[in-house]
């Protein structure tokens, strides 16, 4: 397997486009603005190989926001479709889904789904791992930046774009890397929750953003800050997903993702993260001998704590020195089942 | 036909509810692990009550231990404090006082040993004034016969005249002197008197003293004797702390048994806290599989809503 990159900080598609060589799959990451122009000129350009795109920014070693970069892979076997109406009912196109699935001769070692997501991630990454846990498939992959994905050419508001990608000649993995650890060893149940809203109300019954404010001493307008510093935590058994804080709501809190009734949580707090950026680099090199490339995707919200903290040079030179190294920075992440936030989640492949 | 049978019509074909027996099977299959996953919980939580019903019965047995080991060392208290170091002090002091005794003894035979050394030289002393005495008896009985041939030579120089005045005048000398020695002898005599009084006195006070002396020495054999009763009876303590230490020897193997009965009920909790950890650990592993059954039950009705054409 091969990924090579290709980035025009000046958004300049054509200045890259004739540079693809050989291609199995191609990803594609520009802005909004020129989302739908360059996904036409992307297809028209290789109409026969599958290809998916996204709205957000693009990194290589480097950022510049407003750019484009294209993402190409070779030697592997891919399949790239869509699922419709991901709000609702991702299941709908679930069939083309698992036919594609069996397209590559998918295998839990060698193969990997990665997903562009505008709609409602965690129902969408329910009914991908309802077929993908079937054989071990991993996955990982985003939330749009602004709504919209593409697939083939085509352009789709929520929707998820995937891509089905067997590695024909190493081995995939996904890794997730969280800077954040529990603050201590309390437990807070979440009720009065809304799904919908992404909402909870009230934590050990009581109402969840005076215990917010009470635990960390702030007012309301601090609330949307702090969650830089003092995210929520989901625990899952030996794992913990983050739950950016968005805002206020009435007398509870709004989410960046959703929380069910009898969610356990428990309040995280800001690692050491050159330490732990360290740390993921390290145990990346432990489990491949050779790297051909890593594809990440990075929260906003990771993007902007990094920038402030002057390490996102650091950050992007480090991953890049695994290999061939880019993704984007995106609203939301996905890691096998799990739609987190103020994350990283990447594939690595051997 | 069922809702997830093969329905046929012209319109639609098979696959249109294909979603929806997709969403169903994987509702089923959520079902299935929840339920195990609620199985493997109420085992948990059997472990966990199985483990305080244990940690109750340790709890008693503890108790009872705790009880009992209570009233051995209270005794063990009680005994101890009263006879362990004191009996050291009384021993130690016994021993000073013995030592000090015995300083006290050798002080007293070495002043018994002077005042009897000292009763001699005035035995001596006495001796040596009676021969005094008897000498100024001798001086006076001189003096006297002094003062008759000062007489006898007074009447013979008036005898003699013009020629015997001289003698006269030396004869009344010889007599003055002879009245002065027999002053000195009285009063030497007067001396001799008060060293004699003063001796028998300072005699007296010596038998006093040696009398006192020998008191003393049968005090101090009285007392040592007291205090060889005193480190017998101490010794007789030996038995007392012998027995003593047997209570203690007992209330330290009590002690033991409720050391190993904390650290049974020690593993006993963290059995239980283990298997709290456990509950704990898949209770929030089946909030993962309810959102999953909320997510996919939720696309039910927008699927049919789409395959019925609404």
């Amino acid at each position: 397997m091969k990924q090579s990159y290709y980035k025009s900080d000046s958004g300049d598609l054509g200045s890259i486009l004739g540079q693809i060589g050989k291609a199995d799959l191609i990803l594609m990451i520009t802005v909004n603005d020129r989302f739908e122009m360059q996904v036409k000129q992307l297809h028209d350009r290789y109409p026969d190989i599958p290809c998916i795109a996204t709205t957000g920014h693009f990194y290589g070693n480097s950022l510049r926001e407003g750019g484009v970069g294209i993402v190409a892979m070779s030697g592997v076997k891919a399949a790239a479709g869509v699922l419709r109406s991901v709000s609702t009912m991702p299941m709908r196109d679930i069939k083309e889904f698992e036919s594609n699935v069996r397209a590559v001769n998918a295998n839990s070692n060698n193969t990997v789904c990665i997903d562009f997501c505008s709609g409602n991630d965690a129902m969408t990454l329910a009914a991908m791992n309802a077929v993908l846990s079937r054989s071990g498939i991993s996955l990982m992959g985003g939330t749009a930046f602004d709504g919209k994905v593409a697939v083939n050419g085509k352009v789709y508001e929520d929707a998820c774009a995937y891509a089905i990608v067997r590695n024909e000649s190493g081995k995939v993995k996904v890794y997730k890397e969280n800077l954040y650890r529990p603050m201590d060893s309390r437990r807070f149940i979440a009720s009065g929750t809304d799904r919908s809203r992404y909402f909870i109300g009230a934590l050990n019954g009581k109402p969840a953003k005076s215990v917010y404010m009470n635990e960390f001493g702030i007012p309301e307008r601090d609330i949307s800050k702090q969650t830089f510093s003092n995210p929520f935590g989901k625990i899952t058994g030996d794992e913990i997903c983050i739950i950016s804080l968005k805002e206020p709501s009435g007398n509870g809190l709004c989410c960046y993702r959703q929380v069910n009734d009898s969610d356990v949580l428990t309040l995280l707090e800001i690692g050491d993260h050159r330490e732990i950026a360290a740390e993921t680099v390290a145990k990346i090199r432990n489990d491949f001998k050779n790297i051909s490339g890593v594809f990440a995707v990075n929260c906003a919200f990771r993007y902007l704590y990094f920038k402030e903290h002057n390490f996102l040079g650091e950050y992007l030179q480090s991953m890049s020195k695994l290999g061939s190294f880019c993704g984007f920075v995106g609203n939301g992440e996905h890691y096998n089942d799990q739609f987190i936030n103020q994350t990283m989640s990447c594939v690595v492949f051997g | 036909m069922g809702l997830f049978g093969n329905k046929k019509n012209e319109n639609n074909n098979v696959t249109d509810q294909y979603p929806l027996i997709c969403i169903a099977n994987s509702i089923k299959e959520s079902k299935k692990v929840l339920a195990q996953k609620e199985v493997s919980s109420l085992e948990e939580l059997r472990g966990i009550q199985d483990s305080f019903d244990a940690v109750l019965l340790r709890d008693e047995e503890l108790k009872q231990k705790m009880d009992h080991f209570a009233e051995v060392f209270g005794s063990v208290g009680n005994s101890a404090s009263q006879f362990d170091n004191v009996k050291s002090a009384i021993s130690s002091s016994v021993s000073d006082a013995q030592a000090h005794m015995e300083l006290l003894r050798q002080s007293s035979e070495a002043v018994k040993a002077d005042f009897a050394e000292m009763s001699g030289i005035f035995t001596d002393l006495v001796a040596s004034v009676k021969i005094i005495a008897e000498y100024t008896k001798n001086i006076t009985s001189i003096a006297d016969q002094t003062n008759i041939l000062a007489i006898n030579a007074s009447i013979e120089a008036a005898r003699a005249g013009d020629s015997g005045k001289g003698f006269a005048v030396v004869a009344t000398e010889v007599k003055k002197l002879a009245e002065e020695i027999k002053e000195m002898v009285t009063q030497v005599d007067a001396s001799i008197e008060n060293v004699n009084t003063y001796t028998a006195k300072f005699n007296e006070s010596i038998v006093k003293t040696t009398e006192a002396l020998d008191k003393n020495m049968t005090d101090l054999d009285t007392a040592n004797r007291t205090f060889d009763s005193i480190n017998e009876a101490a010794g007789g303590a030996d038995t007392v702390q012998m027995q003593i230490a047997e209570a203690a020897g007992d209330a330290s193997a009590e002690l033991a048994e409720v050391s190993s009965a904390f650290e049974r009920i020690g593993e006993q909790y963290r059995t239980v806290s283990d298997h709290i950890e456990k509950a704990s650990a898949l209770g929030t592993t089946k909030s993962v599989l309810f959102e999953n059954i909320d997510n996919m039950a939720d696309q039910i009705e927008p699927l049919v809503k789409l395959q019925s054409g609404n």
